[in-house]
């Protein structure tokens, strides 16, 4: 029964999602389209295909939020099946709907990768952009469903999006402004096989770690969630 | 399997409190509880639907507490809520078949026969129903399982009256006077209490004010409507 219900589950997360991955399925067709058309094709579909990758690898929370919008969460909450199965269910969904959006982002990866790494083969670079974009999407998505579910969603909405905002642009510039263009740490890690371990060795435990307190996040969001107390409804 | 008994139940939000309540029903009653708004009747059902997180006291179903049995014991309560539920972008066949899943002693055949009473489209979205069709869809979700314990809160909201009817009809053939099943349920129409209950739990600003069989209720006045006598029994002074 648990098993059973865990997979309807998952399932569940991907019907769910089904309208929004078609919708940024018809907009990769777009993308391509306008690229063949463009005298640059190679920026305008690099650049498309990383905002495809983000926008598929991220698309589970983002639609699970509509649960709790319009209150549909209690439907799952109040199913005779514990808040464990629940959150995993939905990170299972997120982590393979994360493997989909990596895989444009690797075919980008594979578009500029090569005038870069000149003497990386292809394949490398391409399973390396796939493996990095994964992982990265994951993490991504694991939290933002984490807090979208466990924190009230008001506040989060009014001042948790500015905020994350401006930290990601702000790290960003202070990146940039302290060690130069990301390509160049791209280039120092895949120079040798040493280096390349212990990025992957990091990247994998590093996700580990956000997946883990995503998922306990997650599992308590699921158990304390109570719907606002309506002044009437009592 | 036995009923529900409450003990001691008490529930506080920031501006209303349920005070420490005793309650006892057994298999084949079927019990009404009757009060204004903010009497505390949806809260008292939601505890016993295992709904509600933070409370005092003990809820007992089917002999224990419901406590340590979450979330499995919900498989054998049934509930209706005052607020429906359903994912709107669901077809009502969809959603009966998602939820079926969780429930080991769903009937199909049953689901269907009830769709079929309550005139309920299987094509239709979840999200495009009246608030009458998804109190209709939520007494199927609660039903089609046949649980031991059906919770209904004010079942007949947004029905019109011949449809009322019918779902009174399908409330009273669940769980038949003396038969292995109960129904409790909240409803300000107080007609309805009368057509379906034979136990009424009067409830006013959290509290228990008396819990008495219609019978009872009847022999204060035997001429007059239970209605009247319900009306009467509401607006006395404790």
């Amino acid at each position: 029964m648990t098993s059973q219900a865990f997979w309807i589950l998952v399932a569940l997360e991907f019907r769910r999602s089904r309208r929004s991955l078609v919708r940024i399925g018809v907009f990769l067709l777009a993308v391509m389209v306008i690229s063949l058309m463009v005298e640059s094709p190679t920026s305008v579909l690099t650049f498309g295909l990383a905002v495809v990758g983000g926008a598929l690898g991220m698309q589970i929370p983002v639609d699970a939020l509509q649960d709790r919008l319009t209150g549909s969460l209690e439907v799952l909450t109040t199913l005779p099946v514990t808040p464990f199965t629940l959150a995993a269910a939905r990170l299972t969904a997120v982590v393979l709907v994360a493997a989909l959006g990596a895989v444009p982002m690797a075919a980008a990866g594979g578009i500029v990768g090569p005038a870069f790494l000149e003497d990386t083969g292809l394949i490398r670079i391409i399973m390396a952009a796939f493996l990095g974009a994964w992982t990265m999407l994951s993490a991504m998505s694991a939290v933002l469903l984490a807090v979208l579910l466990r924190f009230k969603v008001k506040p989060l909405v009014s001042y948790g999006a500015m905020v994350a905002l401006g930290m990601l642009l702000g790290a960003g510039y202070l990146y940039d402004r302290l060690f130069g263009s990301p390509m160049r740490l791209i280039q120092a890690v895949m120079a040798s096989d040493h280096t390349l371990a212990i990025a992957v060795g990091s990247a994998l435990v590093g996700s580990a770690v956000v997946l883990t307190a995503s998922f306990v996040l997650t599992r308590r969001g699921f158990e304390i969630y109570q719907p606002e107390p309506d002044a009437m409804d009592w | 399997m036995a009923g529900v008994r409450l003990r001691g139940l008490s529930v506080r939000y920031s501006n209303f409190l349920l005070e420490p309540m005793d309650l006892d029903i057994d298999l084949g009653e079927r019990v009404a509880l009757v009060g204004a708004n903010g009497a505390g009747k949806s809260t008292t059902l939601k505890a016993v639907a295992g709904r509600l997180r933070d409370y005092e006291g003990r809820v007992e179903v089917g002999g224990g507490d419901i406590r340590p049995r979450l979330p499995g014991i919900r498989a054998t309560i049934g509930f209706l809520p005052e607020r429906p539920l359903g994912f709107g972008w669901m077809t009502i066949d969809q959603h009966l078949r998602f939820l079926s899943t969780f429930f080991p002693t769903w009937d199909r055949d049953y689901e269907r026969e009830l769709l079929a009473r309550l005139e309920l489209p299987g094509t239709s979205k979840v999200g495009t129903l009246s608030r009458g069709m998804s109190v209709k869809l939520s007494l199927v979700t609660a039903e089609a399982h046949r649980p031991p314990i059906l919770i209904l809160d004010e079942p007949t909201t947004a029905i019109d009256p011949v449809m009322r009817r019918e779902l009174l009809k399908i409330i009273g053939d669940c769980a038949p006077t003396g038969g292995d099943r109960l129904v409790l349920f909240s409803s300000h129409i107080l007609e309805d209490v009368e057509f379906i209950a034979e136990r009424v739990v009067l409830m006013r600003r959290g509290r228990i004010l008396e819990d008495v069989t219609t019978q009872e209720l009847q022999e204060r006045d035997p001429g007059a409507p239970l209605s009247q006598i319900l009306v009467s029994a509401l607006e006395s002074d404790d």
